[in-house]
């Protein structure tokens, strides 16, 4: 964890991909510090922690608390419901329809339960973007969940939704969730990393700060806002991915344009291979990506093919999962789905494991800085940024490092 | 006749074309068309049924190249053995088969694709290449499937 790559001026996710925009990697790192000190957050309580701003649920562990817990794409949001039948249809074709070459149909609405939210004031900032560009967004992340008798459970799948606010909505839908930390847990509270939301996981999901936290979303998402659908679904019995979305606007949907890969292309996927902790796939990524060199990991989808390849393009390939995770560096607009949302998996079970690679981090400092640790079980890939995998919640660096940004831009310019 | 030829548990070309004695359930001469286009590079999840056990896929070469079609099916699934028969569509005239290895339940076809052509992917289990005349096909189970371009080198390498 050693650069000093910007890391307060650039907001992203990447499964948010958006109109092309051309690489950010001639953007040079800048001096900005980083992030208000831990001590000094600690202080002042009124400022905003990583978790108030991106909010993961936990699983639930009762009947009751999966059915009350989760709101649901039906729920009742702004214009209408928070993720319309209508509009998913228009976007991915009546239930069961088949994605492009066969792949697995979007997950059904029905079993699709919002698992996380996040606040971002400047969505796929760079640090070239006026305040008055930003584009302020709540982010809801559904996942099809299933109640086993013990615990939720997730699938493999994820529907990203994503609804335009104004600023005032932003800073105020922001000093809803601070107060309601504080109300819930005082002013000393520290809630830690990125994790599922700790007051969560101690009250359940059936008890007041989820209600309110539910409300809050409804009150700022629904049909009217609603900006863009993504999704992601496995295939290749569990060891392929597809990613894909729609931009939405008045109801009508479009096909996203994504970053780096080939023009016309909606659709982009990774297959892992048939070796389990292993990544073999050939080709790993389809459609190979167009990014500059230094911004090409994709030599490390296959640990063969990096093994064939020298010795400096396999540092180059390690190099760019960091560049690809800095915010600073790339956002949805300059990066495709599949490179960002395999960028941690390559760099661990090919670079690192397999080949000892090291390399340089985008620092960052107080909670931002802890990752939560990997669960045991958690040594295949892992695609979910924000979100589960079956019982497993998974937090990618990127995620990590998106969160930290925009709690420093927003301690720092909407809370000052 | 065409049970005899696809019983063939490895690389085969320029088989006979198939003999339609009479209707049958599911078969060679009649899969079930999945109206799926296969496209390289993504894996298509399916299921193998009772009565619904020959599946078959188009596929259309958009260059000239080398394609290795792929089917999968759980390693432990020991009543599904993948089998694929890939032939040019819509003549049939020339056909590639070739049954899965039996440890890893992987099967792949390796075939010279033209510019154009459309292949006919046929996706089935060993078993029911060798069920006996009007046997019943038990194959039950998922399997995935997937045309994976690949580049052929001189020493066999892929890219």
């Amino acid at each position: 964890m050693k650069s000093s790559a910007n890391l307060l001026c650039a907001f992203a996710s990447c499964l948010a991909a958006c109109d092309a925009v051309g690489g950010m990697q001639g953007v040079p790192p800048s001096a900005v510090p980083v992030a208000l000190s831990t001590e000094a957050q600690g202080a002042r309580p009124e400022l905003a922690q990583p978790n108030d701003l991106s909010v993961l649920y936990p699983l639930a562990t009762s009947q009751a608390a999966f059915e009350r817990g989760y709101l649901t794409p039906a729920s009742p949001g702004l214009g209408g419901a928070l993720l319309p039948a209508a509009v998913y249809e228009r976007a991915f074709g009546p239930p069961g329809t088949l994605q492009l070459g066969g792949t697995p149909a979007a997950p059904a609405l029905a079993g699709l339960r919002m698992v996380a939210f996040r606040l971002d004031p400047c969505f796929a900032r760079t640090p070239a973007t006026p305040d008055a560009a930003c584009e302020n967004q709540l982010r809801v992340v559904f996942q099809t969940l299933r109640f086993d008798g013990t615990q939720a459970i997730a699938a493999d799948d994820a529907v990203h939704a994503f609804y335009t606010l104004r600023r005032d909505q932003l800073v105020a839908a922001v000093q809803t969730s601070i107060a309601l930390r504080r109300k819930h847990a005082g002013d000393q509270r520290r809630l830690g990393p990125l994790a599922p939301h700790p007051i969560l996981v101690e009250q359940g999901l059936e008890r007041e700060l989820a209600a309110s936290f539910n409300q809050l979303v409804l009150q700022l998402a629904g049909a009217r806002n609603l900006g863009r659908i993504t999704q992601v679904t496995a295939s290749g019995l569990g060891t392929a991915w597809n990613f894909s979305g729609v931009d939405v606007a008045n109801g009508v949907t479009s096909r996203m344009t994504i970053p780096t890969v080939p023009a016309g292309t909606t659709t982009v996927a990774f297959f892992a291979g048939f070796s389990p902790g292993q990544l073999t796939g050939q080709p790993a990524f389809t459609p190979a990506t167009e990014a500059a060199a230094a911004d090409d990991l994709q030599l490390l989808g296959d640990v063969h093919r990096a093994a064939r390849a020298p010795a400096a393009d396999r540092q180059r390939a390690f190099d760019a999962t960091f560049r690809i995770e800095d915010p600073a560096l790339h956002s949805p607009n300059t990066i495709d789905c599949a490179s960002c949302h395999l960028a941690q998996a390559v760099r661990v079970m090919v670079g690192e494991a397999a080949f000892h690679l090291a390399g340089s981090a985008p620092e960052l400092q107080g909670e931002a800085a802890q990752r939560p640790a990997s669960a045991p079980a958690d040594r295949d890939v892992n695609v979910h940024m924000f979100g589960y995998k079956g019982k497993i919640a998974s937090v990618h660096q990127r995620t990590i490092n998106e969160v930290a940004a925009v709690t420093a831009y927003v301690n720092a310019t909407l809370l000052r | 006749v065409i049970r005899a030829s696809l019983a063939i548990a490895a690389l085969v070309a320029g088989a006979s074309p198939p003999v339609r004695a009479r209707p049958r359930q599911d078969a060679i001469d009649r899969p079930t068309d999945t109206h799926v286009t296969l496209v390289p590079g993504l894996w298509h999840d399916d299921v193998l049924k009772p009565g619904e056990g020959w599946h078959r896929y188009q596929f259309t070469a958009a260059e000239t190249g080398v394609i290795a079609f792929q089917m999968r099916a759980p390693a432990a699934q020991a009543d599904l053995w993948p089998y694929l028969l890939i032939m040019e569509a819509p003549n049939h005239h020339r056909k590639w088969a070739g049954v899965g290895n039996r440890r890893t339940n992987l099967c792949e076809v390796i075939v010279e694709v033209e510019a154009g052509k459309r292949y006919d992917v046929i996706a089935t289990s060993q078993q029911n290449t060798v069920l006996a005349a009007g046997g019943r096909q038990r194959t039950d189970g998922p399997y995935t499937v997937a045309a994976v371009p690949i580049q052929l080198t001189h020493r066999g390498d892929r890219p």
